[in-house]
């Protein structure tokens, strides 16, 4: 996937930790270099020994680093108010020369650490406003930022499995964003006897979720988590008692602000260390990012000129860009997760398709071992059928043979005989499973030629509806044998001229064939125990129930003889080979 | 003026029973008998009606004589192919060669004669066995249309005349139920023959090869 090879071990963490740096010092630069810096307001800072100089835009007056409006008064100029991070216009009053300047509050303590300047009034008016971004806008900025980031960390929770750090991380950036909205703005818009306690509870709520992000980050430790979630009680515990003491929280916060971070210092630190065994990959990161902030930390405290004016401080940027690399982790884990759920499904699916291939060669075998037991079955049919029909007639031929016992004639009949069960065998096996009609008019077209030169006439009639119902080979070859019987029966025995062959529909889809002569006809009650005729009538009706049908014979001395037998049809039976 | 009559069959005893049913007819005279397929490819350069057949022959299979003789084109000679058993893939074979018909070798040979004759006249061009086969080649052609060739396709009318055949019927009485003479039948069977050769010369030689025939 990488074209530029891998680094690996202390290279790899090294290039992190000097990227991360590279990228926050050549954010830094840019910011720098595009914000100009303001020009210095040392010349108008009062009090001044001269008076306030003019400018195009008239005199202005202006407090830097002011926390609520105060009245300023400056010999010769009339008072004016005032207002956090704004210039006022100065207008002259001769009647009041002379005087001592004052700022006076309208709130108390607004003025700590205030700079008074008066002095040209664009100039003071645009370091006003470089103040309003710093103090005001800024932090809106920071706000609406978080708050947003927070909500899109949790909205996309699907995207990730609902993965614990992003749900974690979310919760963390709305905090961090409620927070910064109250200790800012919060005292002005709630001025609420309890507000300290929505204010200070959200900070260490704050922090409580700082603690599980790292806690997520580290590998999630639900003991740990539950220390978090304690601490926070403790704390809280501290804050409700002491506003119900005493009413006041000025004096425990600073040691509560100093416990909390420093118990969140030492278990970063614990978790980080964790992270070093279990998960170096993030733990570097994570230290890359630790050493920027550092980084920033030392170089506003030894390397920035004290503030004069606008400058930008390392150590603001640096929140920012940990939210960033907070971030990536979460997009990388996010993309780790769906390279892990690609790799599954490619996974199933190889074998998905291995078990497809398995079952096919089952399937195969199985499909060869049944054409194999298909294929015996037939031999064994085959086998049987010889010896049911040409089998027996042969070897009852050899014999009599023998025995000298038959006239050329008689064994001229009885080869016919064997040669005709053969065609009927080899028809049966063509003409299975196709339609009777066909089959039938076939068996009329052997039979019909040798008979007419005996002088019997074979009429065949098909009334049974196109295409017409089909017999599998077996019941096929039953049939043919049933009817060369009758036709022998009628030809030897009942010295006939004329035999007719009928199909015509039976009674539910069976199928009615009709043999009848105009032969001599016997007493069928009588003809059973018979010798010659009697083992005739017996074999008939064996082939009947092996076709699974039933023969009647009807018949009378002089009045011919009538077969009807009578086949279901069923589409089991019909489709069978 | 009697038809000229060639057979071509190895075993004598056949060769003989076939010879006294073409001896015994009156419009019949038996030109020569051949043993082998050089033999009768040498006999053929002359003049001859009819030419009765068996498939396995010492040095290859009839059915290579039927299409090198229908491969000369026309109708002449009618040819009759001779079977022991009559069974759909020797016949069919045959007949997709360009064969007329066939006779079975034990029949009377007073039968041979009139069977014979019939073929030459167009009497009995086409018998319910070989109307069965035909259409059941067409019902296996028609679900594997693999071999499908528009110019071979036959007419709904020949397909409904090969049925009745089939069913047994008549050339008189498939022409009653047709509505048709029984001189147009002829014409109509004719069509049938010539249609099945022009598409399945290819398919007879692969039919023949998968039976065994050109092996024997």
């Amino acid at each position: 996937m990488s074209i530029v090879p891998r680094l690996t071990g202390w290279r790899r963490a090294l290039a992190i930790i000097f990227g991360a740096q590279l990228l926050f010092w050549s954010a830094y630069a840019l910011i720098v270099i595009s914000l100009r810096p303001a020009e210095t307001l040392a010349a108008y800072r009062l009090p001044a020994a001269r008076s306030p100089a003019a400018g195009p835009g008239g005199v202005g007056a202006y407090a830097a680093g002011l926390a609520g409006p105060a009245v300023l008064r400056i010999p010769g100029w009339e008072p004016v108010v005032l207002y956090p991070a704004r210039a006022s216009l100065l207008s002259r009053d001769d009647t009041t020369a002379g005087g001592k300047q004052s700022l006076t509050c309208l709130e108390p303590a607004c003025a700590q650490g205030a700079t008074l300047y008066a002095g040209p009034f664009d100039r003071l008016n645009a370091a006003a406003g470089a103040e309003r971004f710093q103090r005001f806008d800024m932090v809106w900025l920071v706000v609406a930022t978080e708050l947003m980031m927070g909500a899109a960390l949790l909205v996309l929770l699907p995207v990730n499995r609902f993965s614990r750090l992003q749900s974690v991380t979310g919760l963390f950036l709305i905090l961090v964003g409620m927070d910064a909205w109250l200790t800012t703005f919060g005292a002005d818009n709630l001025p609420y006897a309890w507000f300290p306690l929505l204010r200070y509870g959200t900070e260490y709520l704050m922090l409580t979720a700082a603690a599980l992000t790292v806690n997520a980050f580290a590998g999630w430790r639900a003991g740990e988590a539950r220390m978090a979630g304690a601490c926070f009680v403790a704390v809280f515990a501290v804050v409700i008692g002491t506003m119900i003491l005493r009413g006041d929280l000025a004096a425990v916060i600073p040691w509560l602000d100093a416990v909390t971070l420093t118990l969140l210092l030492g278990y970063g630190l614990l978790a980080l260390l964790r992270m070093a065994h279990a998960a170096p990959g993030p733990a570097i990161r994570v230290l890359a990012l630790l050493l920027v902030g550092l980084a920033s930390v030392g170089f506003d405290l030894f390397l920035l000129p004290p503030p004069s004016g606008f400058a930008l401080q390392a150590s603001v940027l640096s929140p920012p860009l940990t939210m960033l690399g907070i971030l990536f982790e979460i997009a990388l884990q996010g993309h780790r997760l769906n390279q892990e759920a690609e790799e599954e499904r490619s996974d199933l699916e190889r074998q998905v398709l291995e078990q497809d291939a398995s079952l096919l060669r089952s399937s195969q075998l199985l499909r060869h071992q049944e054409r194999l037991i298909a294929i015996d079955a037939e031999r064994q049919r085959l086998l049987r059928d010889m010896h049911d029909g040409v089998g027996g007639v042969l070897t009852h031929l050899l014999l009599d043979v023998r025995q000298n016992r038959l006239t050329a004639g008689e064994i001229e009949q009885g080869l016919q005989s064997a040669v005709d069960d053969l065609r009927n065998m080899a028809s049966a096996i063509d003409a299975g499973n196709e339609p009777i009609d066909e089959a039938l008019a076939m068996f009329r077209e052997r039979m019909a030629g040798r008979l007419a030169r005996s002088g019997i006439a074979l009429d065949y009639r098909c009334a049974l509806p196109v295409p017409a119902p089909s017999l599998d080979a077996r019941r096929l070859l039953s049939l043919y044998r049933l009817l060369q019987e009758g036709i022998a029966n009628s030809v030897r025995h009942a010295a006939a001229t004329r035999i007719e062959l009928v199909a015509r529909p039976g009674e539910e889809g069976a199928i009615l064939v009709t043999l009848s002569d105009d032969g001599a006809g016997f007493e069928p009650e009588t003809a059973v125990g018979a010798a010659g005729e009697g083992r005739g009538l017996a074999n008939m009706r064996r082939r009947a129930l092996q076709m699974g049908g039933e023969i009647r014979i009807e018949s009378a001395p002089g009045r011919g003889t009538r077969l009807i037998l009578v086949i279901p049809i069923h589409a089991a039976g019909a489709r069978k080979g | 003026m009697s038809a000229k009559v060639v057979i071509v069959e190895d075993d004598p005893l056949v060769a003989a029973h076939v010879a006294r049913g073409v001896a015994a007819h009156d419009g019949l005279s038996l030109v020569a008998t051949a043993g082998t397929l050089a033999e009768a490819r040498a006999l053929l350069d002359r003049h001859v009606d009819l030419l009765i057949l068996d498939l396995g022959l010492p040095d290859g299979s009839g059915i290579e004589l039927i299409e090198e003789v229908r491969a000369r084109g026309g109708l002449e000679p009618r040819i009759l192919v001779l079977s022991v058993l009559g069974d759909q893939d020797t016949v069919l074979a045959a007949v997709l060669a360009g064969a007329d018909g066939y006779l079975l070798k034990d029949i009377d040979s007073l039968d041979i004669g009139q069977q014979a004759a019939d073929a030459l006249t167009g009497g009995a061009p086409l018998s319910p066995s070989i109307a069965a086969y035909v259409l059941r080649h067409l019902r296996r052609q028609r679900a594997d249309p693999q071999g499908d060739d528009p110019h071979a396709a036959l007419s709904p009318r020949e397909i409904e005349l090969l049925q009745l055949l089939a069913r047994g019927y008549s050339n008189r009485q498939a022409a009653t139920e047709l509505e048709i003479s029984p001189h147009t039948i002829g014409d109509h069977v004719k069509s049938i023959y010539r249609k099945l050769r022009v598409s399945n010369r290819g398919e007879a030689m692969a039919r023949a090869f998968r039976s065994g025939l050109l092996r024997l």
